[in-house]
């Protein structure tokens, strides 16, 4: 069943076309990557989906329902959650109250999403850290609060902003671990992501993107030893 | 010595009940001067409290404010005077209009996307604005205001002595404290806090953060218009310099902030330190002679603002509650 | 006028785009220009035009010492405090002129500063013609320093990005206090240019702190061109309306047109302004 679908999406900023004629289909139950060279377009099409842009043409279609015109608050509601590459938290608050506010998002009882936020808190294991300052958590402790965060608001599709980003490697296997757990329990996957082993390791399908175009889109080894996308990834030999 | 959170209740309402009480009877034990003093700081914690609600929470600063309490004020003075409509009637309908400006001004907010500095020049203005076309026009009195009638007919809520208008400030700031604790402990509450610290993350957690934002200030402004309602009857004058006044938009802007924004009882430390330090300062004034207290009082609360801003930008009230905390929970 | 407006929005937008702060007390600055310059004149006797050298000496020295003692410690602040605080400084700063100097207008009057010249059908009073022409020399240093000299470059370098700057080894610090203390002659200037002209009161010094406001928020925050044209218009309207009506109603529509710009046009008139930077 198709989740989440972007017909002929769109964008254009001032004179630069950002995104030329998407069209991604997202069915549930799966890990989907979302790669391509810097600037090919991703973070534009990821925001698009996550209903912080609005595209210039196309359509978005969540869970059968056209979403296209609808705000980023609605799309959660509807269970298309997102997280931020620079994670986004109420510096404020505990890691317990960030969690909170996306387990409001589905009840309106405090003590029930309470409840429910200490559960999300334990299944991503920062429960002896659920009182420290948002403010205070160093880098990956605060990407697990992204998803920790949006995983409280029982999302069926949940969307990653390059969440491997300003980690090393051992801490990245770690989110990479949490992340399968996720999918595990049941959350359709969308990642954006640069750091290729992450993608070949978690996602089982993969969309290259360029220049604002979908080049290929398969299987994630077929896709990688395409040879297109190998020459557009020719000057970052590196990350393979 | 670890106090369970039983007790911790408890002592909380024996505390709240006794100072209750303590105000309940100082009518009756201090003299009509003080009372009156009291008064005005209660009403003005009233709105200083309301202030808080789309400030200290939702993060809207805006230095405008009192162009609700002028509305308030107006609404509450012009029907009283010219066509006798009852005061309570007229608080009511100075809340309601208060609340349709405020409405329409975070709706042009939120549409607009207008923020930090902008917002609180745009609500300087708001008050501004109104303030002339109060001053400038002949129906609702000019520069001069409008004097309301000094008589007794209780049901328009209009008394001669301090007394009555004492309880009426009682029971707003009451009120005040009952609103934001239940407002604090609500899921809006929970999504005021989010929006003021975060709006993308807010938004991409299900918030709506135009409702919030206009939630927070059409409420806020209601209570405030109400609370101008109040203020004008008590003080039985209604001039367009002191309500619209910014005079009077710092000093809500100034108790929250010195008390605490965001919490419950910020506003009422923070009426409470300014009012003594007004009293203090204004006697320094006149024993000075030829100087003039409102100014000295002014440029007193401007260097609070000023240290509270660098120092202290979350009140004494947190700060003084810390102290306090470590010293229990041992 | 419009030229003496144009200097006083100046002074905001050079702190409000190079420092970042959004200090909206350069009115009240501008009055104590005013008022320092009258009791110069009254009790020394020294002529006003000396007088504007010294006061831009004094208003210069007292930019440094400001940014010093005081606003170097706000710069990281949150935002809205930042705001708080210099409400506070404002308030602060205007009520201190009217425990000093009292509530009642003073007027500076010199002789050949009343002389009315005709030009036409327009008549000008001669303190206009050489208060514009003070703003307009001043400006024109103004736009030199800044393109030309080293320093002045130097300064907008670190407004367009404060890393950068330090990176390759300017004394920030510096250069903001340098800013801070050009800001202020910005208000003595336009305090001066003014105080022949108008009586001095304090509440002066709050009617300014927004006009400066308006003028800088006009041409958008951060630019200086847009500051001098916003000067103008203002300027402009200003005197319109003070012909036909009577002042109050000419600030409000001013104001209202205000409220309207900040909601539709934020980057100003030239539209360079800085946008909503929260």
């Amino acid at each position: 069943m198709a989740l989440l679908e972007m017909q002929n999406v769109r964008k254009r900023f001032g004179g630069l076309i950002a995104v030329d004629g998407m069209n991604i289909l997202v069915e549930e139950g799966k890990i989907y990557g979302l790669i391509g060279p810097n600037g090919a377009g991703k973070t534009t099409l990821f925001n698009i989906a996550s209903g912080f842009y609005k595209p210039d043409a196309g359509e978005i279609i969540f869970g059968g329902e056209r979403v296209t015109d609808l705000g980023s608050h609605e799309r959660c509601a509807r269970g298309l959650a997102r997280t931020f590459q620079i994670p986004k938290m109420f510096p404020e608050m505990s890691v317990l109250d960030n969690v909170m506010i996306g387990a409001l998002s589905r009840t309106k009882a405090v003590e029930a999403a309470r409840r429910d936020a200490e559960e999300i808190v334990e299944f991503l294991g920062m429960t002896g850290k659920k009182d420290a300052l948002a403010g205070s958590l160093r880098v990956h402790e605060l990407k697990r609060l992204e998803i920790a965060k949006a995983l409280a608001t029982k999302p069926k599709l949940l969307l990653l902003d390059e969440p491997m980003a300003g980690m090393n490697v051992v801490e990245q296997g770690r989110l990479i671990s949490v992340l399968k757990r996720v999918h595990d329990a049941g959350t359709t996957l969308l990642v954006v992501e640069h750091v290729m082993h992450a993608v070949v390791n978690l996602c089982e399908h993969v969309t290259v993107m360029n220049s604002g175009q979908k080049i290929v889109e398969g299987g994630t080894r077929e896709v990688l030893a395409n040879e297109e996308v190998i020459r557009i990834y020719l000057g970052e030999e590196d990350k393979c | 010595m670890k106090i369970t959170q039983n007790d911790a209740l408890v002592y909380r309402l024996i505390a709240s009940g006794s100072i209750l009480a303590v105000f309940l009877i100082i009518p009756f034990v201090v003299g009509n001067y003080l009372t009156q003093v009291i008064l005005f700081g209660l009403i003005t914690a009233y709105l200083c409290g309301a202030w808080n609600i789309s400030a200290g929470y939702g993060g809207l600063v805006s230095f405008g404010h009192a162009g609700f309490i002028g509305i308030g004020a107006y609404a509450t003075t012009i029907p009283l005077v010219y066509y006798g409509l009852p005061g309570w009637l007229g608080m009511l309908l100075g809340g309601a209009i208060s609340a349709v400006f405020g409405y329409g001004l975070s709706w042009a907010i939120c549409r607009f996307d207008v923020k930090g500095f902008y917002f609180a020049v745009s609500t300087i203005l708001f008050a501004e604005i109104l303030m002339s076309i109060a001053a400038r026009s002949r129906y609702l009195g000019r520069g001069m205001g409008v004097p309301l009638p000094a008589v007794a007919n209780a049901f328009n809520f209009q008394f001669l002595g301090v007394i009555p208008y004492y309880y009426m400030a009682l029971v707003l700031a009451c009120c005040m404290i009952l609103i934001t604790h239940q407002i604090e402990r609500s899921r809006l509450g929970w999504y005021l806090r989010a929006t003021r610290q975060s709006e993308d993350a807010s938004s991409a957690l299900g918030i709506d953060v135009t409702m919030v934002k206009v939630v927070a200030l059409t409420l806020s402004a209601f209570l405030t218009g109400v609370g101008g309602g109040v203020y004008v009857l008590a003080l039985r004058y209604c001039s367009p310099y002191d309500v619209f006044g910014i005079m009077f938009s710092t000093t809500l802007m100034l108790g929250t902030l010195l008390g605490g924004r965001g919490t419950v009882y910020g506003p009422i430390i923070g009426t409470a330190i300014l009012t003594v330090v007004k009293e203090v300062l204004t006697f320094t004034a006149e024993a000075l002679g030829g100087v003039s207290s409102f100014a000295l009082v002014l440029v007193g609360w401007g260097i609070i603002l000023c240290f509270v801003a660098k120092f202290l930008p979350n009140g004494m009230g947190p700060w003084i509650w810390n102290r306090v905390a470590k010293k229990i929970a041992v | 006028m419009g030229a003496i407006y144009g200097v006083l929005g100046m002074g905001f937008t050079i702190v409000y785009g190079i420092v970042d702060l959004p200090l909206f007390t350069h009115g009240v600055f501008a009055l104590w220009g005013m008022y320092l310059l009258l009791i110069l004149v009254q009790y020394s006797g020294v002529g006003p035009y000396p007088g504007f050298l010294l006061l831009f000496a004094v208003a210069y020295i007292f930019g440094i010492l400001l940014y010093k003692t005081l606003l170097r410690y706000i710069l990281d602040v949150e935002h809205e405090m930042q705001l708080v605080f210099c409400l506070g400084l404002l308030i602060a700063l205007a009520n201190l002129a009217l425990i000093m100097f009292g509530p009642t207008s003073l007027l500076l009057s010199i002789q050949w500063l009343e002389r009315v010249v005709f030009l036409g059908e327009v008549s000008l009073k001669t303190a206009m013609i050489v208060g514009a022409a003070v703003s307009v020399l001043f400006i024109i240093c103004m736009e030199l320093f800044f393109r030309r000299t080293e320093t002045g470059k130097a300064i907008r370098a670190c407004a367009d990005n404060r890393r950068g700057a330090m990176i390759i080894g300017l004394n920030v610090d510096r250069m903001y206090t340098i800013a801070i203390g050009i800001s202020l002659v910005c208000s003595a200037v336009a305090g001066l240019a003014f105080a022949p002209l108008v009586p001095v009161y304090p509440d002066l010094g709050f009617e300014y702190a927004v006009l400066a406001c308006l003028v800088a928020v006009l041409g958008g925050a951060g630019d200086m061109k847009g500051a001098l044209v916003a000067g103008f218009i203002m300027g402009l309207v200003l005197s319109v309306q003070q012909m036909f009506y009577d002042l109050t109603l000419a600030r409000l529509i001013l104001y209202a047109v205000m409220l309207g710009l900040l909601m539709f046009r934020p980057t100003g008139i030239l539209g360079k302004g800085k946008s909503f930077a929260k």
